[in-house]
């Protein structure tokens, strides 16, 4: 009785990260499975108030999960993820007890789009990459239609995109979800991001363009640190009279006038 | 005036068309809402186009469309589609947004082929914490990657002219950047 309540302790305690498999029930596996939304958010309030952390991502009709949190959680979620009739063909790719820490820990539910690289889903990938070839075969191929990066390795092997072209690709996907979604974006930041979204520049000519180094822009590029990085330098362009907003789209703006006007004095200018 | 382009804001119901065009417009608005025959949680909605203007100096004028986004509407469609400037699709937070009707409006404006600029515009946000918002767009980004359309998810709140006035500067940096491409 006492062994089984100190299993009991050690499973409320221990940390256990847990990934898995599934297919979308969506007929048509080109596209974004139209449950997603729900899913994501339904399943951001359910880890926050219970300690889950992790990411979900999908691609060509499969999702794929990775959970983490007490060990008793974990395993109970998984459950009821399995019971889940918004997929189907659910398999546990890897089960680890008595982790040390987690990966994930700044992520409630990041969704997490198998086109763009990030630092905590590499040192994941990293982490098990040894033991892919171990698993069962079925799961290997769900697991390569996933992670395939077809966006970025379009061309045959052998013929990939040199890495510059690489990073600018990325740079501007990253860029799109993470900053335009913050409502009532600082037009300065919409002028960086078009710039790199219309593939005007390379994020080496933006830095230099807007006055930036390399690694305020990454800066930039993370969430919620966009609008205090871009107010802190437009502050201080305002105090020496240089900086990004000289050389920008909307450099000829005055910050005396009010947003409209200075939206019809862009247009003015771009109609001379 | 010597030119004149069209903005559409093209969206299902509720999504804030009317409100944003009543937001940017220095006209009266001339809006279609009519009493909801049936519930759809709110009193009015709107059954044709709501449209307003900005001038723009004086040599252009920018005319503001606020357009149904169902597929049955495909006639006010063509109607906006005429020098269209920019295109805003309009889509609701929520658990269950309405990916399908994007990808209507994406299949009949044809947005890259016919360049024009287009993004979509998230509303009624104020309620969704970061993480999640940051999760809805990310869903709408990726429909956009998968039909190879490169534009901008952003959110926005139809009250506000700060916030609404982002989608006009956006497109307008979207025709600047191909002008300097």
């Amino acid at each position: 009785m006492q062994a089984l309540a100190c299993i009991g302790a050690k499973m409320a305690t221990e940390l256990k990260r847990l990934s898995y498999v599934s297919r979308s029930v969506a007929d048509d596996t080109s596209s974004v499975p139209a449950e997603l939304t729900a899913i994501v958010i339904q399943s951001l309030r359910f880890n926050h108030a219970h300690g889950i952390t992790g990411f979900l991502t999908w691609r060509n009709g499969y999702y794929f999960q990775a959970l983490e949190g007490a060990a008793q959680t974990v395993e109970t979620l998984y459950e009821k993820i399995a019971n889940d009739n918004r997929h189907y063909q659910t398999a546990v790719v890897w089960s680890e007890n008595g982790i040390q820490e987690r990966i994930f820990s700044g992520w409630r539910l990041k969704l997490w789009s198998a086109s763009l690289t990030c630092s905590e889903v590499n040192r994941y990938i990293q982490l098990y990459a040894d033991r892919f070839d171990s698993l069962d075969e079925e799961i290997q191929r769900r697991l390569s239609k996933i992670f395939q990066l077809d966006l970025i390795f379009s061309s045959e092997p052998g013929d990939l995109p040199d890495r510059h072209a690489i990073f600018n690709y990325e740079f501007r996907l990253q860029a799109l979800p993470s900053v335009f979604g913050l409502t009532g974006q600082h037009p300065y930041c919409i002028d960086v991001l078009t710039s790199l979204l219309a593939g005007w520049t390379s994020p080496a000519q933006l830095t230099a363009q807007f006055n930036l180094s390399p690694d305020e822009l990454h800066e930039l590029l993370s969430r919620n640190e966009v609008n205090s990085l871009l107010l802190k330098r437009n502050a201080e362009s305002n105090q020496d009279n240089r900086g990004m907003c000289d050389k920008g789209t909307f450099g000829e703006l005055s910050h005396n006038r009010s947003f409209y006007d200075r939206l019809r004095s862009v247009f003015m200018g771009s109609h001379k | 005036m010597s030119e004149y382009r069209k903005l559409a804001f093209v969206g299902t119901v509720g999504t804030g068309k009317s409100t944003i065009v009543r937001t940017l417009s220095e006209i009266e608005v001339i809006d279609t809402d009519r009493a909801s025959t049936v519930d759809i949680g709110k009193e009015f909605t709107t059954i044709g186009i709501d449209y307003g203007r900005i001038a723009l100096g004086d040599n252009m004028a920018l005319g503001l469309y606020g357009v149904p986004g169902q597929s049955r509407f495909s006639m006010l469609w063509d109607h906006v589609n005429r020098s269209l400037w920019g295109l805003a699709f309009l889509v609701k937070y929520s658990e269950s947004p309405d990916s399908d009707s994007l990808l209507e409006v994406i299949d009949f404006f044809q947005p890259v082929a016919n360049d024009i600029p287009f993004v979509v515009a998230v509303t009624h946000a104020d309620q969704a914490d970061d993480d999640s918002l940051e999760s809805f767009c990310t869903v709408f980004q990726e429909i956009l990657t998968s039909r190879s359309l490169p534009a901008a998810v952003m959110a926005i709140d139809c009250t506000s002219r700060d916030s609404a006035m982002s989608i006009p500067l956006y497109i307008n940096a979207m025709h600047r950047a191909r002008e300097n491409a």
